[in-house]
């Protein structure tokens, strides 16, 4: 059954590969050169026409290279479409040996005209201490111009056989890789993004890879083809989302064993348990995580003796951590980190400091260990075989009285147990080097609150108004509310405060409760005037003098990929707001109650009346992280409604 | 003696580290600094034309995050500049030193900005990761150039919420160069210099830090600083003699400009067959500036002297690309093709109005357009945008002194003031509002003056981002939904057309019976500059402009106003607001609304009257009005 459902589709493939006569470089096909805009995305301002990536192993000077071939033609359908005509070809080097661009070809088509690049037009410049790159742009480009490309790239780095991104940020008609890979290199591939391939084709060619020194044995080598057609262009400007690369298309390589002729096999990444093998072995990891006698030495000795309590002493150690480093906003994970000279220095990468707390930890007697995770950014870890690129960034494992706390020391308002918002990426590794690593849940805080509880006493005569509210955050809501308020001075802030809210609403005093504010919560505390109330017979008056929403975070019609907030949250305000002596209240605001999809989010607004005042409760309340593109238009009319009920509500004053 | 001598270094030592201590900085420098220069010297010594020693000297205390952007550390250089000293110093608080930087700890990088797509300009800088604050960074880089064309400008204040603890600048020449120097903005400080026919000597201790203010004069136009420079000079290869904007211009057009204008034949045919039949100048100018838009795109390649010569018409033909230079002198080789003369003009190009120095010749500027004059006016061509309308200057090149090109020399000449009634928008529309609460509409809106240069290029936008423009054009709005747009550019008048209609849900509130409308839909201008306590500087209007609105406003059948709105004027010497209401029929007002903002200098006081004025017209643009069912009375 399933050989005789295949069977008509290989047969397409067949067609369809015929169709795609191979051209020349140089020559457009009719199709391409009769190209006038892509009726799939109109907005597109260029679309790649064709491109064609290949990938293959050759000798050259004694040397085994990998050879990366690639040849694309765009359509470059307006005017903002000319940015596309700038290419840049970045390449590695080292200090030994480099990778080489050679053979760039460079064609603008107009209308059967052809102007090629001159090759005094190609720069070279250098990016940093790894990376060059090389840079032209194409000439005579206009509306409508097809520029064709091609270049090689030489590479003595194996492990530089990345794979193909079938996805970029303007559409592509036809793109395809191509892959010839000796059978003694095995690389792990997996396919990213929601798309599918249109060809996916491996087959086996006899003998066809042999060393020049050994010139009697040769190895097969596997060949793959892989077609996408119609990718649509890839957009990530969206607000809350996670990694852009969890999302787009791509095909990845990662160098897991080479088999040599000489006999001698090297596995790069195989299992789990291989890397754990493989980082027990390593001196420098081993060796960067046991350095506890070091930091004992050096660090003040009342840290461990302070409390007999375990938690105690680990928060005491965490907070020394925290407050000795200053972060240099570098990550890092296990490799390359220098521990006791960013120690002497006072500042290093996210991996020195928490591999100082990790250290420090297991100095005093508790259960740490480092856990390897990927930032929001950097797209989520493959569970399905270790790759060590996956990984950006090391944080603390620590286990004490049976709970386990993931900690990362770089964020000076971080509390304990917390961790940053680029690392709410759901799981990491945790490399416990004598038991051996697992997975482990990142579960982000639960209390993310910010409410405002406030109270108003208005003056019609005078049309002003005057009141107080408190501002309680907890959790992520505080962290955030404390790194802002230390970026800027009372008075910066004060100023920033009085334009983020409504016309003619002035803070008079601000305090932060030093003695209500705790580790979990901070409670700030607000006096503050409104001018130009209104008076008359009538008033009209807003009951949010604070809005936490002023407008839809989300403002696209549709979204491709999930709505990631990251952590739970809620928004609360509570307001008491008395009636004006001489006033009565003509109208209040209708009640609201709306609910996301299973229960997974609740509106509620609510105003009455009550001796002599108008209350008000307004709250928002988002119980998942996630939101399914699916589940998009509930998320937008969710916050459309809050928007609306903050305002657009008035409580109607009438004189009496 | 050995005893003496040692307690001596001791002593000498302490001394020295203390020195840039925190605690020792006088406690006026600090009211509202990031960051204090403790020393900044400058020492600069020319031996040749093209032989330059510069020897200079940052010492920063940053105060607190924000300063960390005043250390300033950066070295660019120049191909052919030979930096021999570069270094850093890093101390703490108490001003002990805490780590060191050689020359090689420095990153290099190529100095590339937006726009370029190569350049031979190189930067090294300092990578420093500031552990706590306060720190103090110590920066003595000592280079020579050839490029004596820019001498320095000193300033005795390095920017806003900086001050200065010690400043000196230095200057010397060999007795064969002649050299010319001014200074600026001096009153009111105090700056000791002295000098000789061939050596400048400047000291200045204690300056206290300025604050930034919203719509303030440029920093420039108020800050201390002393200009030097040198008669004869050299650039790139190049020598040049110059001491008035005259000899300047003449020195650019015999250096730069001249020869470079050579096209190819086939090209000088096809533009001459181009305008075939037309005699005007006018309308010459317009069809080349018109084909250059079409044909050409700007990037910007900098290697050696072509950082201040054009790329060659011929090359800018060939590849059809180019940066200002090239792509203007392409133009005026065109134009000179068809028999129109016309000038390679540099020019400060930036938002905020800014002139070439009117009485202190040197290489200034950082664009270059082109001026056309036909029949005694003065015709502007922006030749690196493929969209600016002919002749219009817009808000980058508007009302100041730029330098004109010819081949007699250099000559200054100022552009076209754009006039606040000049600067127009007329909206007109008319919107229905629904019982169910949303409205639904349509306007006109044509604009014109620096009005239209903040929308004409919406029409080449995506979709996307004209959706985006509108969804903050109209952010007051919200759940708005943009039904249709569509627009005319009419650029020879240079005016440019938007046809909106939108739609929102829930516009309106309700309370019970009666609904709440705010009545300006189309045009609500809610902006108030921010408060500033203890203003010190004038405030600056650099740009006026006038908007016109009237809208028809349909109501729900059964629904009628409780009452209308009073009329309202407000005229004073920033400009005038009026709106008003009235009744068309029983079913429908009209509503009209005008807000001029005049430009003009006012002295600081007045900045809170400014912000009381546009606080009236937030709360006008702001009215509501409640409409009630018509049985209930």
């Amino acid at each position: 059954m399933l050989k005789k459902f295949l069977l008509p589709i290989l047969l397409l493939h067949c067609v369809f590969t015929f169709g795609q006569i191979e051209f020349e470089f140089g020559e457009l096909s009719i199709f391409e050169s009769d190209f006038k805009t892509y009726e799939k995305d109109t907005t597109a301002n260029a679309v790649f026409l064709y491109e064609k990536g290949e990938n293959y192993f050759e000798v050259r000077n004694g040397y085994i290279m990998l050879i990366t071939k690639y040849h694309a033609k765009k359509k470059i359908i307006n005017k903002n479409g000319f940015d596309h005509a700038d290419i840049e070809i970045p390449y590695y080097h080292s200090d030994r040996s480099t990778e080489e661009v050679s053979k760039i070809r460079a064609i603008t088509h107009n209308n059967g005209v052809k102007s090629s690049l001159d090759q005094s037009n190609i720069f070279d410049e250098d990016i940093n201490e790894h990376w060059s790159q090389k840079k032209f742009t194409f000439p005579n480009v206009q509306e409508g111009s097809v520029l064709e490309y091609s270049y090689e790239i030489q590479s003595p780095y194996l492990y530089n056989l990345k794979g193909w991104y079938f996805q970029d940020d303007i559409p592509k008609i036809y793109t395809e890789y191509n892959a010839k890979i000796p059978a003694n290199y095995r690389y792990n591939r997996s396919l990213k993004g929601e798309l599918n391939l249109d060809v996916n084709e491996a087959t086996v060619r006899e003998r066809c890879f042999r060393l020049p020194s050994r010139p009697n044995q040769s190895s097969h080598c596997e060949v793959l083809k892989y077609v996408m057609e119609h990718v649509p262009a890839f957009k990530d400007d969206e607000e809350y989302m996670l990694g852009a690369t969890n999302y787009r298309s791509k095909l990845e390589f990662e160098l897991s064993e080479k088999l040599g002729f000489d006999g001698i096999n090297t596995k790069y990444t195989k299992t789990w348990r291989d890397v754990d093998r493989q980082l027990r072995g390593d001196k420098d990891v081993g060796g960067q995580l046991r350095k506890k006698n070091y930091f004992e030495r050096n660090i003040p000795l009342d840290l461990f003796t302070q409390s007999e309590d375990k938690l105690t002493k680990a928060k005491n150690i965490y907070r020394f951590v925290q407050s000795y480093y200053t972060w240099n906003e570098k990550f890092g994970v296990l490799w390359e980190n220098r521990v006791k000279q960013a120690f002497d220095e006072r500042t290093g990468n996210v991996a020195e400091i928490n591999i100082t707390l990790i250290n420090l930890l297991n100095a005093a007697d508790l259960d740490a260990d480092a856990m390897l995770v990927s930032t929001r950014e950097h797209g989520l870890p493959k569970k399905s075989h270790p790759v060590m690129t996956d990984f950006n960034y090391l944080i603390a494992k620590v286990d004490i009285d049976g709970t386990s706390y993931l900690l990362d020391a770089t964020e000076k308002n971080l509390n304990f147990g917390m961790l940053p918002y680029r690392c709410l990426n759901y799981y990491g590794r945790v490399m416990d080097l004598d038991d051996g690593s697992y997975w482990f849940d990142i579960e982000p805080e639960k209390s993310n609150v910010r409410s405002v509880r406030l109270q108003m006493e208005l003056d019609f005569e005078s049309g002003s108004g005057s009141g107080v509210f408190d501002e309680i955050s907890t959790g992520y809501e505080a962290y955030f509310k404390r790194n802002y308020l230390a970026t800027m001075t009372e008075e910066e802030y004060l100023d920033k405060f009085d334009e983020s809210t409504i016309n003619d609403f002035y803070v008079e005093d601000f305090q932060v409760d030093e003695e209500k504010s705790n580790e979990n919560q901070l409670v700030e505390h607000y006096e503050f005037t409104l001018e130009n109330v209104g008076n008359g017979s009538t008033v009209l008056v807003n009951p949010f003098a604070i809005r936490y929403f002023k407008k839809n975070p989300f403002q696209s019609e549709n979204r491709y990929y999930p709505v990631d907030f990251g952590y739970v949250r809620t928004f609360q305000y509570y307001a008491s707001i008395n009636i004006p002596e001489g006033y009565k209240i003509k109208e209040i605001p209708n009640p609201m109650n709306v609910g996301l999809p299973d229960n997974s989010g609740v509106l509620r607004f609510n105003c009455n009346e009550s001796q002599g005042k108008v209350m008000v409760q307004f709250s928002l309340h988002l119980k998942y992280t996630q939101y399914t593109s699916e589940g998009y238009a509930y998320v937008k009319k969710f916050f459309e409604n809050a928007v609306t009920a903050q305002n657009n509500s008035y409580v109607v004053f009438e004189k009496i | 003696m050995r005893f003496f001598a040692l307690t001596f270094f001791i002593f000498f030592s302490n001394f020295f580290h203390a020195q840039y201590s925190v605690k020792s900085i006088p406690e006026n420098l600090l009211t509202g600094a990031d960051a204090v220069l403790r020393k900044h010297t400058m020492d600069v010594v020319v031996l040749a034309q093209d032989k330059m020693e510069i020897r200079y000297h940052r010492v920063v205390t940053v105060l607190n995050e924000d300063g960390d952007d005043k250390v300033d550390a950066y070295a660019y250089y120049e191909k052919n500049d030979k930096i021999s000293t570069l270094e850093a110093i890093v101390y703490n608080a108490n001003g002990n030193e805490i780590k060191k930087f050689k020359k090689k700890d420095f990153l290099d990088q190529s100095a590339i900005s937006g726009g370029t797509l190569y350049s031979d300009s190189r930067v090294m800088f300092l990578n420093y990761t500031p552990i706590q604050y306060p720190y103090t960074i110590e920066f003595i880089q000592e280079y020579t150039t050839p490029n004596t064309a820019f001498t320095p400008t000193w300033p005795f204040l390095d920017d806003y919420n900086v001050s200065t603890e010690l400043s000196e600048f230095d200057f010397r020449a060999d007795e064969r160069i002649q050299f010319r120097y001014q200074e600026q903005n001096f009153d009111g400080y105090q700056i000791s210099s002295s000098s000789t026919s061939n050596e400048l000597h400047y000291k200045a201790k204690n300056i206290e830090a300025i604050k930034s203010e919203p719509m303030s004069p440029s920093f420039r136009d108020f800050a201390p600083h002393v200009k030097v420079g040198l008669n004869k000079f050299h650039l790139e290869g190049v020598d040049g003699a110059a001491s008035n904007w005259n000899e300047l211009g003449q020195w650019i057009y015999d250096q730069l400009i001249i020869g470079r204008d050579k096209l190819d034949p086939n090209t000088i045919i096809k533009v001459q067959n181009l305008v075939k039949g037309v005699e005007d100048d006018y309308e010459k100018t317009r069809l080349i500036y018109e084909y250059v838009q079409a044909n050409t795109r700007y990037i910007n390649v900098k290697l050696g002297i072509g950082g201040w010569m054009p790329m060659s018409a011929e090359e800018v033909d060939r590849v059809k690309y180019g940066d200002c230079k090239g792509l203007t002198n392409y133009t005026k080789a065109l134009l000179s093709a068809v028999g129109v003369n016309s000038y390679y003009t540099v020019v400060y190009g930036d938002e905020q109005i800014r002139s070439l120095d009117n009485d202190f010749a040197s290489m200034q500027g950082n664009h270059v357009f082109l001026n056309v004059p036909i029949n005694g006016e003065d015709i502007w061509l922006e030749c690196t945008s493929q969209t600016v309308p002919m002749n219009h200057l817009g808000t980058f090149t508007d009302n100041r002194y730029v330098l004109k090109i010819t081949p007699e020399g250099g000559q200054l000449v100022k552009t076209r003031e754009s006039l606040d009634e000049g600067n127009y928008q007329k909206t007109t529309g008319e919107y229905t509002v629904n019982s169910d609460q949303s409205i639904k509409g349509k306007a006109v809106i044509v604009s014109s003056g620096t009005q239209y240069d903040q929308k004409y290029w919406l029409k080449d936008q995506p979709k996307k981002e004209q959706e985006d423009f509108y969804k903050r054009y109209f952010g007051y709005i919200n759940n708005l939904t943009l039904e249709e747009v569509s627009f005319q550019n009419n650029k020879n008048e240079v005016e440019f057309v938007e046809n909106v209609s939108i739609k929102a849900g829930n516009y309106l509130s309700s309370a019970n019976d009666q609904l709440i409308l705010i009545l300006n839909v189309f045009n609500r201008n809610l902006r108030v500059p921010s408060k500033v306590r203890n203003r010190q500087k004038d405030v600056v209007i650099s740009r006026g402009y006038l908007d016109e609105d009237e809208y028809l406003i349909h109501l729900p059948e059964g629904f009628e106003p409780e009452e209308l709105m009073k009329p309202k004027r407000i005229d004073n010497k920033f400009g005038t607001y009026e709106v008003a209401l009235e009744k068309v029929d029983s079913n429908t007002l009209r509503y009209k609304r005008k807000l001029l903002v005049k430009s003009g200098n006012y002295p600081k006081e007045d900045y809170e009257k400014y912000r009381d004025f546009r606080k009236k017209v937030v709360r006008g643009d702001n009215t509501k009005i409640l409409l009630n069912k018509k049985n209930k009375t």
